[in-house]
């Protein structure tokens, strides 16, 4: 964990200038190269960030739990860390599909919400389940236990992941919700190299916030404990 | 030996009378009524309308019901006393035990009562809702009970339950009235078999995690029968 002290800020600018040149790209390639859908009008182009996301905001919780269930196993400051950064950054991407899901809702259905769809119910449960996790971490006294059940609660986030995932698979879904993107029968050119890119760009988005929130929280861990032994 | 005693003494705080399943019964019925005035006629009420009450009456039970059980224990500091005695797993179970049971007697009264107001006829019906009911209700209070007890370790602990308790309950509230309902209309034993999955998988997570993370002694070396050291001064 020490090396995330070490590297030098230039590399981090220039990895900073890289992310953002990658994400303005995509953002920029989504809007002008794939054809607009008539029906849908310009506003399916949030597809383009907002299926990335919602991918990153599924596997975040599958990372993170599978962090926690290190932690259990061999009790170790840095996995219940990372556990917390992952579910941090999950919450975040998370927040970009609850925003981005009812613009483009609104454009293809007519509402920006379908009570029937079953994949929106269980987003908005992993949603309210990674809310739980940062209000219950923060309401916790002692430091082991604090950990141990924030593993917990890690655990039950990757489950509503799952069944996120499993939600327009594995019951029949009346709701409007479109099936997996990979699933039918491959894209048109141009909106398989939009979206393929945009998927490469918020992968490398997410790398990167993982890397500033994992340093930002040693940093605080650092002077926390600095704190607690000068008093 | 343990778990008898355990079982029994949750059997005797929340069923020694019959007052607090009474009370559940009336405040389900008060639920029932205000469904039964406030909805459009006429009656019957299509399958589907009538199970998402029984499910949401059962959603707020359960929520009632663990609140409930687990309070007085909480405050009274009964939680950590038993866990120098007993282990998580035979604190666990008695209670899951003892509150499906007491919630079980009530679902049957909320049965009852959904047939007679909102017309349901078919006795056949019932009875199959009704196992569905007592058998969602596993989880939803598995987890309740997983909660409650880890959440007696957090500050605001009346907050914390539910804000726990709800989210995670949501899916088997879904799963589970789209299951009652599919059974009822069409026999889909797929559905039902995927439920009874969750139901597992569920009550098995609940006891693990619990076990993993509270299972390791009591909390204090004072409430530790082994400790020999603590009556010396």
């Amino acid at each position: 964990m020490r090396m995330f002290l070490i590297v030098r800020p230039i590399w981090e600018s220039a990895v900073f200038l890289l992310v953002l040149g990658l994400l303005s790209y995509a953002t920029f390639l989504s809007l002008s190269k794939p054809p607009v859908i008539l029906e849908q009008g310009l506003a399916h182009r949030i597809f383009y960030f907002h299926v990335p996301v919602a991918w990153v905001a599924l596997y975040g919780p599958i990372v993170s739990c599978l962090c926690a269930l290190f932690y259990l196993g061999y009790r170790k400051y840095e996995l219940d860390m990372l556990s917390f950064v992952f579910s941090q950054l999950s919450l975040l991407f998370a927040i970009g599909v609850i925003f981005s899901g009812p613009i483009w809702a609104k454009s293809a259905w007519g509402v920006v919400w379908d009570e029937t769809d079953a994949r929106l119910q269980s987003f908005v449960v992993l949603f309210l389940t990674l809310i739980s996790y940062f209000i219950f971490r923060s309401l916790l006294f002692a430091s082991p236990k604090k950990k141990s059940f924030s593993a917990m609660l890690s655990i039950f986030s990757a489950v509503s992941s799952i069944l996120t995932w499993g939600a327009i698979r594995w019951i029949d879904n009346p709701g409007n919700h479109p099936g997996s993107v990979l699933g039918k029968g491959g894209m048109q050119s141009e909106i398989a190299e939009s979206f393929w890119f945009s998927v490469f760009s918020y992968h490398i988005f997410f790398l990167f916030l993982a890397y500033v929130a994992i340093k930002a929280q040693i940093i605080l861990d650092h002077w926390l404990e600095k704190k607690e032994n000068l008093l | 030996m343990k778990f008898r005693n355990s079982l029994r003494k949750d059997f005797l705080l929340l069923l020694h009378s019959p007052i607090p399943i009474v009370s559940l019964f009336t405040v389900s019925l008060t639920v029932i009524l205000i469904f039964f005035i406030s909805l459009e006629k006429p009656f019957p009420l299509p399958l589907a309308g009538v199970r998402s009450i029984s499910w949401c009456l059962v959603f707020l039970l359960n929520f009632i019901l663990v609140g409930q059980a687990l309070y007085e224990e909480r405050e009274l500091g009964a939680i950590q006393i038993n866990r120098s005695s007993y282990g998580m797993t035979t604190i666990f179970i008695s209670k899951l035990v003892v509150l499906w049971v007491g919630e079980s007697l009530v679902i049957f009264g909320i049965q009852l009562v959904t047939a007679i107001l909102f017309q349901e006829q078919s006795l056949e019906n019932s009875l199959r809702s009704f196992c569905i009911l007592t058998l969602g209700s596993i989880p939803l209070l598995s987890l309740g009970i997983a909660f409650g007890l880890v959440s007696a370790e957090a500050r605001y602990q009346e907050l914390v339950l539910p804000l726990l308790q709800i989210p995670l309950s949501l899916p088997v509230f879904f799963l589970g009235r789209e299951t009652e309902f599919r059974v009822l209309q069409r026999g889909d034993l797929y559905g039902l078999f995927l439920f009874l999955s969750l139901i597992v998988f569920y009550t098995a997570l609940c006891l693990v995690l619990l076990e993993i993370v509270m299972g390791k002694g009591p909390i204090s070396p004072v409430l530790d029968p082994k400790n020999t050291k603590t009556g010396e001064k």
